[in-house]
């Protein structure tokens, strides 16, 4: 791969072998995320031993996909030409309902983003991967 | 009271490139060191290890530390890098102090160089950096995108505004306006307009409340033991050093429920970094505390870094650091002179070699050798915090020119 190719494509994600399921369950717009089976706390990002007890008892199970915004950006600009493209952008944390942070992209228009409001995940494809991405839920779509 | 200290710096040396000065990071790093070794008054074979922190971003090739000593054809017993992304430079002098306390060296080089504006695109290469290559570059966040998440719940959580940010931009730049290396030297000073006139870069951090590359720099310190740095014509004593470090990646600090660091306050949050922790070792080891300090050299990559690392330092409250730079403490007549040649915000961001420019400053403004700006009184006592990563770990020195 030539470093044009890199500067030009969507960035893939460094695939390592614990988060092997979530990227696989995304290929099919599913939203995963690892729970442990003794102190039933979520576990994010993937990992083979649960970082709040120690127990190798961590199962997958899907999302709901929603959460609130915890903190977040908008970058005006892109680190690269493909970011450059889609400037402004907003990036941060979304505090899912089951308890875990995800790093992510949000859409929409920056003036309506803020902390503590509720959003719910979508897919998009980048490249060759499939990735959620969270838009605010608009209050149609709330219960 | 403190301790007696353990050890010392007795040779300090400094090297400078800019666009027009090109120089790489080894040339930076020959100079920095020809220089330091002659003002110890000693030659390289008598250098017994060397620390750098991590690969210049202008030169990757790791075991740089190395490659160092055999451009150098300067055989040692120890050469290492200490990384915690880029604090690790300022635990250089710890680890140097504990080699010396032991017996294990007599002369220890602590070096660090990097040129980064003039070698590389930073920009293009900052996030996949910095940033967790599996879960956080695919959305290309920036370095200054992830720092804006601290500066937002920051915001967010003491009711801090951009003007308050604009208050640190401001008074850091009235000692970079003057340092003939700052990178913003230009600009001379400037007001809160100023910088609320200027564009975000990543909300809610605007291009006067970022660092910028600049030029290159290198510095090179020589570290002995107390006792032979009483032939030294200007000892710089090492009071007390600690060092912390929480995670490398934002993702994986924000997942983590609590600390054993009790300094870093309830676990999530983006408010705290482990500067917390490294200040209460070194506070611990050198009998001080805060107001034991009359200046200090920090890292404030982004102007809410200001704020917080006052507050991990103990100079505030949380959320009332600002109270510090707001009162004018900070500045050249101020009880605590910070930043005295720009710092981050100013003076600029070399590339790794960061920290070690915090180092050669408080060393420079110890011995009255300021090549900008001197404080009204010359300080005695300097806390120097090197930070690393994305709010990610924490490195203190606390230096004195007496014992
Ligand atoms: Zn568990």
């Amino acid at each position: 791969m030539t470093d044009a190719k890199v500067l030009n494509d969507w960035p893939q994600p460094y695939r390592l072998m614990d988060a092997q399921p979530y990227w696989e369950a995304l290929a099919d717009e599913q939203l995963t995320f690892q729970r442990c089976a003794d102190c039933e706390q979520a576990v994010w990002p993937a990992h083979s031993v649960c970082t709040h007890c120690g127990s190798a008892g961590l199962s997958w199970e899907q999302s709901s996909g929603r959460g609130t915004i915890y903190s977040y950006s908008t970058i005006l600009r892109g680190p690269t030409p493909v970011w450059s493209a889609i400037a402004p952008y907003t990036v941060g944390f979304v505090q899912m309902d089951e308890g875990y942070f995800l790093f992510t992209q949000i859409e929409g228009e920056p003036d309506g983003i803020e902390i503590g409001k509720e959003v719910s995940a979508r897919f998009v494809q980048r490249g060759e991967q499939k990735l959620p991405v969270f838009a605010l839920v608009t209050s149609g779509e709330e219960g | 009271m403190s301790t007696a200290p353990g050890a010392a710096i007795v040779g300090m040396g400094d090297a400078y490139a800019s666009l027009d000065n090109r120089k790489d990071p080894l040339q930076l790093a020959v100079e920095a060191t020809t220089a330091a070794l002659a003002d110890a008054g000693i030659r390289k074979d008598q250098v017994d290890a060397v620390f750098t922190g991590r690969s210049p971003w202008a030169d990757k090739r790791s075991q740089w530390s190395n490659i160092f000593i055999s451009h150098m054809q300067m055989p040692v017993t120890l050469t290492s890098e200490l990384t915690m992304h880029g604090a690790g430079l300022t635990a250089t002098i710890a680890v140097a102090s504990q080699m010396i306390a032991v017996g294990a060296a007599e002369y220890v080089l602590c070096l660090q160089s990097d040129a980064t504006q003039l070698f590389v695109d930073a920009v293009a290469m900052g996030a996949e950096a910095d940033a967790d290559p599996q879960f956080e570059v695919p959305y290309g966040p920036t370095i200054p995108a992830l720092y804006a998440q601290a500066a937002r719940r920051y915001f967010h959580e003491f009711g801090l505004t951009e003007e308050d940010l604009a208050d640190v931009a401001v008074a850091n730049q009235r000692w970079g306006a003057h340092h003939p290396y700052a990178a913003k030297r230009k600009h001379g000073e400037i007001d809160r307009a100023k910088v609320l006139a200027s564009p975000y870069v990543a909300t809610p951090l605007r291009r006067w409340m970022c660092s910028t590359w600049g030029g290159g720099t290198g510095g090179a310190l020589i570290v002995t033991s107390a006792e032979k740095a009483r032939e030294a014509q200007n000892p710089v004593y090492v009071l007390g050093c600690g060092s912390a470090t929480t995670h490398e990646y934002l993702g994986d600090r924000m997942n983590m429920r609590h600390c054993r660091y009790p300094g870093l306050g309830e676990f999530p949050n983006l408010t705290h970094t482990a500067t917390a922790e490294a200040a209460r070792q070194a506070y611990a080891m050198s009998g001080l505390g805060p107001s034991d300090i009359d200046m200090m050299q920090i890292s404030v990559n982004f102007a809410h870094m200001g704020p917080i690392v006052m507050e991990d330092l103990g100079f505030a409250k949380k959320g009332h650091g600002i109270d510090v730079y707001r009162e004018g403490r900070t500045g050249i007549d101020g009880d605590l002179p910070t930043d005295t040649n720009g710092g981050w915000l100013s003076f600029g961001q070399p590339g790794i070699s960061c920290n070690m420019d915090s180092l050669v400053e408080a060393v420079r403004q110890l011995r009255g050798q300021a090549l900008g700006l001197a404080p009204a009184r010359r300080p005695r006592t300097a806390l120097v915090q090197g930070a690393g990563g994305m709010l990610a770990a924490g490195s203190v020195a606390l230096l004195s020119s007496s014992t």
